[in-house]
């Protein structure tokens, strides 16, 4: 245990120096989050001037995204902004690196595990941590519900990252039957853009569209925590929530080690 | 005329090669459908549920993206693959071969770096467009038709002249451009109308990074809309943006390519 704790630190610290080399990658980074920021910002300011909002507020939606922000990124990896397993796994068959990758002495889902919490902190410093402290500062974000919300949230969030990375994960294996993986990570994005709330919460959603995402595993990522954070869950809704993604996680997880063994007979290194 | 019968047979043989692999291709255009089928459905969704942006309807809205997608496809086919490249030509050498061809290097980069792949965003948003035409009931004549016509092709021309400016120094410095992220993050603002925007952000995105012409000013005229910091006449100035914009570009390429070294094999 101990000794993988260390290889998981040595992963971490050598994907971070590769990224602070480059210094206007930091730059960029913080610059378009602001950016975003702004725009988004700019959008809901519009919107909820209208007066048609019903029971949500500007701080509530404001606090959403730019908490849900931080969220994403700390416990789904890369989150939507970074690099998905997708493009990590289809390079590395492309390229033929799956290879060596395989034969280290460590797992090869391990090594991307870690990939994916050092490509975190680095979101994390040079986008969702400008944009958080930027909107506390500027916006005013709203403070969790509670002590005991704080909790369930923490437990939620990690939860949601579990199950966005086994999603992740299996839309990612695709890539082994395909001669192309660029295009796998905008499904990605689109399915929890519209059963996620990750564009708009779910609380907008018309009836139809909210129950299909109701039943659907996607919004645990985002819009679960969220709700709890904010204290729009509260009580048993929370435990149903929390059994729910749990069940999730089992299903996901059986679908992910079925393909995975799939995987290990498809395996053809093209490159090297 | 000459170049532009070698232009049309340089993307006939990109396009035979990309055929080649055609489940890719489709692959490609299917998740680009997709996603941004899913946006445009989610910014209609989001107008909906509060009645209207600033004043512009659901409706309105889409078409604005439309016409912002369209414009966007139309210009980035030419200049995107190109700019991608410029970090690593001066590094293969690669575009020492523009040098040696007998057509004007600038158009031989273009042809040979077209990018055939947006064709999906020329569909879907030409297909977002009809959708809210039709639900906006609007009987043009053909003065509204013609304008449409060249504003897309002036939409395409600022998006491609302002990708290329924001991207050149990387052909220079052999790294990422650091003006890079003022267009792709700039093109963000596009998608919804500039008048929800605070009056600096307006100011800059009309007069600095005329992003604005692509979209917002032209659709202004269709939809006969008066809305903005800046006199009604600005609506009308977005061919004359792109040409200036052209000749902006074409002065900076020729300042880039005259100081072209290259280090490649």
């Amino acid at each position: 245990m101990k000794h993988y704790i260390k290889l998981y630190a040595v992963l971490i610290a050598k994907d971070f120096r590769r990224f602070a080399t480059y210094r206007t990658n930091i730059f960029a980074g913080i610059t378009s989050a602001l950016f975003m920021l702004a725009a988004r910002y700019a959008l809901w300011v519009t919107l909820f001037a209208t007066g048609n909002a019903g029971d949500v507020t500007l701080a509530e939606t404001m606090t959403f995204f730019v908490v849900g922000d931080v969220v994403m990124i700390l416990t789904g990896g890369a989150g939507f902004t970074g690099t998905s397993l997708s493009e990590v796994i289809g390079a590395d068959n492309m390229s033929g690196d799956i290879a060596l990758k395989l034969s280290r002495p460590c797992s090869y889902h391990f090594q991307l595990v870690a990939g994916k919490h050092a490509g975190a902190i680095i979101q994390t410093l040079s986008h969702s941590l400008p944009i958080f402290i930027v909107a506390v500062i500027f916006i005013g974000i709203l403070p969790p519900s509670g002590a005991e919300a704080f909790v369930w949230f923490v437990v939620a969030a990690i939860l949601g990252g579990v199950i966005l990375t086994l999603i992740d994960l299996i839309l990612a294996y695709s890539v082994f039957w395909l001669t192309d993986f660029w295009y796998i990570a905008w499904y990605k994005r689109a399915l929890f853009m519209l059963f996620g709330g990750t564009f708009l919460p779910l609380w907008f959603y018309p009836d139809s569209l909210r129950a299909a995402a109701d039943v659907l595993p996607f919004r645990f990522a985002m819009f679960v925590p969220m709700e709890v954070y904010l204290g729009r869950l509260y009580g048993r809704e929370i435990f149903v929530a929390l059994g729910s993604a749990i069940f999730w996680i089992v299903v996901l997880f059986a679908v992910e080690r079925l393909i995975w063994r799939r995987v290990q007979f498809k395996l053809v290194v093209q490159g090297g | 005329m000459h170049y532009v019968r070698v232009f049309l047979q340089i993307v006939k043989y990109l396009f035979k090669a990309r055929l080649e692999y055609p489940g890719a291709w489709v692959g490609g255009i299917i998740a680009q459908w997709f996603s941004y089928g899913i946006f445009m459905v989610m910014v209609m969704l989001t107008v909906w549920n509060f009645g209207t942006l600033a004043g512009w309807t659901p409706e309105e809205v889409l078409f604005l993206f439309a016409m912002y997608l369209l414009a966007y496809a139309l210009g980035a086919s030419f200049t995107f693959n190109l700019t991608r490249e410029f970090r690593n030509m001066a590094i293969n050498g690669t575009m020492d071969e523009a040098f040696c061809r007998p057509m004007p290097p600038f158009l031989y980069l273009v042809a040979t770096t077209f990018n055939i792949g947006y064709v999906s965003h020329i569909t879907l948003s030409g297909a977002a467009m009809i959708f809210s035409i039709t639900r906006l009931e609007i009987s043009w004549g053909a003065g509204q038709w013609l304008w449409l016509f060249v504003t897309l092709l002036s939409g395409g021309m600022i998006t491609a002249c302002l990708m290329l400016l924001c991207e050149f120094p990387a052909l220079r410095l052999r790294s990422h451009s650091p003006l890079a992220m003022f267009f792709w993050q700039g093109r963000e603002f596009l998608q919804y109308p500039l008048t929800i925007y605070p009056r600096p952000l307006q100011f800059i995105f009309t007069a600095i990074l005329p992003f604005s012409f692509v979209g917002f000013y032209p659709v202004q005229v269709l939809l006969g809309k008066q809305d903005g910091i800046f006199p009604h006449v600005t609506m009308w100035l977005a061919p004359a943006v792109a040409l200036i914009l052209a000749g902006a570009t074409a002065l900076v390429w020729r300042f880039v390519s005259r100081g072209y070294e290259s280090a490649g094999t």
